[in-house]
């Protein structure tokens, strides 16, 4: 089947044009930059502008979204070759010709993200920030930091899940009171316990949960936080020169990990709010969400995978921050060597400190 | 009187830089002049000599006669005010009392006082201090007499009068005791009141005192003149005592009170051992009770081997054989405090001499002998090696390093005869003196310090270093650790210390490297997610209501820490055999009983 693809020609010149960072569309050819806005009237491609609907996300993604193939094949609009890409793909690059290409197909109706954060930082900014992430990791193998490919980087839009929503209920815990007080023979020590239970209610906005199954959770999770005053209106123009998903993982199935999140720092706010105990200890809580809500972004990644010794390193680059994630590999000569070195120099100062001190 | 503020100024210095006089002077604090003379009222000459007169007699009357002459008063100090802390400020006094009188002249002002500390105030009466007074103020009245003489005249009469207010304290107790002899049914020995009591040492009573009368005449005669003669040989204080009523005491408490409210005591220390066979009914038991500088004589062991001398005898009812094998006993026991090594000077005593007023003085002297081995335990062929290193050592630093040894001590305790050692053999102020007197028993190194070394370094710590290993390494080791003191001030580190040290660094080191290394190692795993707040709505977080609801309560205790029991020491009385007592008795004096067994 041949899917519906859309990709930015420079006016001028027919070159692929790529989103610039923090600026606009630029042509690598000619050098040209256009407002997205200008390009998508010259374009021939015609953009749903039907916003995602939270409230029958469920019919629409039924609709769109579920009927979508595991697989798909498109036609490059460049060269003409036939490119086949797995069934969440929203954005990537002919292999041929290195055309930037955009499956809006995924990318409208019931699929189509509520707003989009466009990449902040280059490709360069990008490569840096990993340096930056490798810089003082004393126990970085000296091979691995030079050995590396840092070229390899590679921007992705990954889906996300933004959830709103109120926390309302209570929070049990048990408290205790200690009182000490003597007579001739014995100290005693009196223990009052007591079952503290605080009712209220907070609200959060934004909670971001990736909606992609290839993404790893934790490198996901760790790239927080996100600067939600830069989330844009979605336009498949800012894709282009990027990968992006589409989401494979729906919202109730990425609600718990939000809600969990939620009702951890409910209960820790509500836990604050009882003094005056020499102890505090929860015993549990019967918290709900109220009124939950969510949006639909694409949030810019760069990623970047490293082999070693037979394991692959995966890094993460927040392409709004620059803050990076990512596993290190440790070097047990080095960690055994600033083990040893510390251990000489606290032992050797101790024990001199001591000497002084006895002699 | 800015005249003498430099030189009270001067004494203030002098005295915070010698506190040591202080402490070697127990009795009577001999560093500051008797005769004070800030307006120069006499010659350098007479001064010398007004000095000499008022110290020549503190110890006969057990009193102090200080002197002070000075210009003019401060203006908000009278001249009480002025007596008091002069006489405490330049620590005058005798014994623990501190007694003494004190005459102050303010000659600008024509002004006097005569004052009294300590004993005085109770031994001189009112006429006696009314007679000073009137005849000091007529001296100065008279143009005929100087300065000097107005104070020497000053001295006699208060010598006089300090003199017969001794007497006739001495008389009162006498008479006293005579009067309370039937009265309270104590002995006729008994002083009235024994809380007032004031000790005396006028050795007044017989050598034996056979209130039991268990001795036939002549037995007593002969015993008498036993004792006489162990006295008149080797001048101890012994005293043969029976009784056969304690009168409600025990027998230490009755043996104790014997010796001091009869005076007796001999030497500087009034050292004295009563034999008491008590025949009380109730308690029936013999023993040896010692006071001051006897007590390091009879120990436990002697005295154990004293009983077991009179054991039998007294068990058979020979009272008079066991006294005089007591007595033997102890002659023998004395002899060797007697029979003393020639560096001793002639007439000394070891053991009465109070070591606490003397401290060596002078500079150290590198020709002195460096070791001087009398009991023969170290090797002879590197005497002189060990000789030459030490009087290096010595000659160096200005210390006396100085090795002893003497297979008896002729003191009663080993540390007075090592001091007697290097005391009369003359070595300087500064010491160190390491002695080894096996005295039948194991040659264990002691070290004794002198004068800066006293501060300067721990004889205990050195003793420890010195010990352990075969004696005749202790010259080696010694000569090694006095150089390293002397040059470093201090000991060097001993292995255990040092492996202290390194056990302690090491527990410190390595959980510390262990959490940095985990540290630096948490660094290299993906970092944490940011925390949930971020994503609070501000101002969202509303409480409702809060409830608290009581639960229960628990009580835990815990046993409080009991101060440890002190070790009774009342066991050698009743248990007949082993252990010692320390009695304090009714006097103001303690002794020791040890030994004794009923029968």
């Amino acid at each position: 089947m041949e899917e519906q693809s859309a990709s930015y020609k420079c006016p001028y010149c027919d070159a692929p044009l790529r989103w610039i960072p923090g600026e606009q569309l630029g042509c690598a050819a000619c050098g040209n930059r256009f407002e997205p806005e200008v390009v998508k009237k010259l374009s021939a491609f015609e953009n749903d502008q039907a916003p995602f609907d939270w409230g029958d996300y469920k019919e629409k993604f039924a609709a769109g979204a579920q009927n979508l193939p595991d697989r798909s094949v498109y036609l490059c609009r460049s060269c003409g070759a036939a490119v086949e890409t797995d069934g969440t793909t929203a954005a990537t690059r002919c292999p041929f010709c290195d055309n930037e290409i955009v499956l809006t197909e995924k990318l409208t109706g019931g699929l189509r993200p509520n707003g989009v954060i466009p990449f902040a930082l280059s490709k360069q900014d990008a490569i840096g920030a990993v340096k930056k992430h490798f810089r003082g990791k004393r126990l970085l193998p000296r091979n691995f930091r030079e050995g590396h490919t840092l070229g390899k980087i590679q921007g992705v839009y990954v889906p996300f899940w933004l959830y709103d929503a109120g926390v309302d209920g209570e929070t049990v815990l048990e408290c205790t009171k200690r009182r000490y007080y003597s007579d001739d023979d014995y100290d005693y020590t009196e223990t009052k316990h007591y079952l503290v239970s605080v009712r209220g209610s907070m609200r959060f906005r934004g909670i971001p949960v990736d909606g992609s199954e290839k993404a790893d959770d934790d490198l996901m999770d760790a790239l927080e936080p996100f600067d939600y005053s830069g989330v844009l209106s979605f336009d498949p123009a800012y894709l282009s020169g990027f990968l992006a998903d589409r989401f494979d993982s729906d919202p109730d199935r990425s609600l718990p990990r939000a809600s969990q999140r939620m009702k951890s720092c409910a209960d820790a706010a509500f836990s604050g709010e009882v003094t005056g105990f020499d102890s505090v200890r929860p015993r549990g809580s019967n918290l709900s969400l109220t009124a939950p809500a969510v949006r639909y972004v694409l949030l810019p990644v760069y990623f970047l995978n490293v082999g070693y010794h037979g394991k692959n390193y995966r890094f993460a680059v927040n392409g709004q921050t620059g803050k990076t994630v990512g596993e290190l590999p440790v070097s047990k000569a080095k960690s055994l060597g600033y083990f040893g070195g510390w251990a000489a120099a606290v032992s050797g100062a101790v024990s001199l400190l001591l000497y002084l001190l006895l002699r | 009187m800015k005249r003498f503020v430099p030189v009270l100024l001067c004494m203030a210095v002098l005295s915070a830089l010698f506190p040591a006089a202080a402490v070697f002077a127990a009795d009577y604090d001999r560093s500051f002049y008797r005769y004070n003379d800030y307006v120069e009222a006499v010659t350098a000459e007479n001064e010398k000599i007004l000095n000499q007169k008022a110290q020549s007699r503190i110890e006969e009357l057990r009193m102090d006669f200080p002197i002070c002459v000075f210009n003019t008063l401060p203006e908000d100090q009278t001249l009480e005010d002025y007596a008091d802390w002069f006489y405490h400020h330049n620590r005058f006094g005798f014994g623990e009392e501190k007694s003494g009188i004190l005459l102050v002249v303010d000659l600008k002002n024509s002004l006097f006082g005569i004052y009294y500390f300590g004993e005085a105030e109770q031994l001189i009466g009112q006429d006696v201090d009314d007679a000073l007074i009137n005849a000091f103020r007529e001296d100065c009245h008279n143009d005929d007499l100087s300065f000097y003489e107005v104070f020497d005249r000053y001295l006699d009469r208060v010598f006089d009068a300090t003199e017969t207010a001794r007497t006739a304290q001495q008389s009162a107790l006498t008479t006293d005791r005579e009067k309370t002899d039937n009265k309270n049914g104590m002995p006729y020995w008994y002083p009235e009141n024994t809380e007032g009591f004031t000790d005396f040492h006028g050795d007044p009573i017989p050598c034996v005192t056979d209130d039991a009368e268990i001795f036939t005449e002549e037995q007593e005669k002969i015993l008498e003149e036993k004792i006489r003669a162990m006295r008149a040989e080797l001048g101890i204080s012994y005293y043969a005592f029976t009784d056969d009523d304690n009168h409600g005491l025990t027998p230490e408490e009755y043996s104790s009170d014997f010796l001091h409210f009869n005076g007796c005591g001999t030497g500087e220390r009034y050292g004295a051992v009563v034999f008491y066979l008590s025949l009380d009914p109730d308690d029936r038991c013999w023993l040896t009770t010692s006071i001051n500088s006897y007590e390091d004589i009879f120990t436990f062991d002697v005295t154990y081997e004293i009983d077991e001398t009179v054991d039998a005898d007294i068990r058979a009812g020979n009272y008079f054989d066991a006294f005089v094998k007591h007595a033997d006993f102890c002659r023998n026991l004395f002899l060797r405090y007697t029979e003393l090594p020639d560096w001793y000077p002639q007439g000394a005593d070891p053991v009465n001499t109070d070591r606490k007023k003397r401290a060596p003085e002078g500079k150290t002297d590198p020709a002195k002998p460096r070791i001087t081995d009398n009991a023969r335990l170290f090797d002879p062929q590197r005497l002189a090696e060990w000789e030459e290193k030490l009087g290096a050592l010595s000659e160096a630093y200005g210390v006396e390093t100085v090795l002893f040894t003497d297979s008896v001590s002729h003191a009663p305790v080993a540390a007075d005869y090592a001091a007697d050692f290097y005391y009369y053999n003359g070595y300087g102020r500064d010491g160190i003196l390491v002695y080894l007197i096996p005295d039948g028993g194991d040659p264990l190194p002691q070290v004794l310090m002198f004068g800066d070394c006293a501060t300067a370094y721990d004889e205990a710590e050195l003793e420890t270093r010195l010990s352990g290993g075969n004696v005749d390494t202790i010259p080696a080791k010694f000569c090694k650790l006095a150089k390293f003191m002397l040059k470093h001030r201090r000991l060097p580190m001993t292995v255990y210390a040092a492996g202290f040290c390194v056990f302690c660094g090491l527990a410190v080191g390595l959980p510390v490297a262990w959490k940095r290394r985990k540290k630096l190692e948490a660094g290299m795993r993906v970092a944490r997610t940011a925390a949930t707040e971020t994503y609070l709505v501000p101002g969202s977080l509303q409480i409702r209501g809060k409830n608290t609801d009581y639960l229960y309560s628990t009580v835990s205790r815990s046993a409080k820490p009991k101060p440890s029991d002190s070790s009774s020491s009342s066991s050698s009385s009743s248990s007949g055999r082993g252990g010692s007592t320390y009695t304090s008795g009714r006097s103001a004096g303690g002794s020791y009983s040890s030994g004794g067994r009923r029968f």
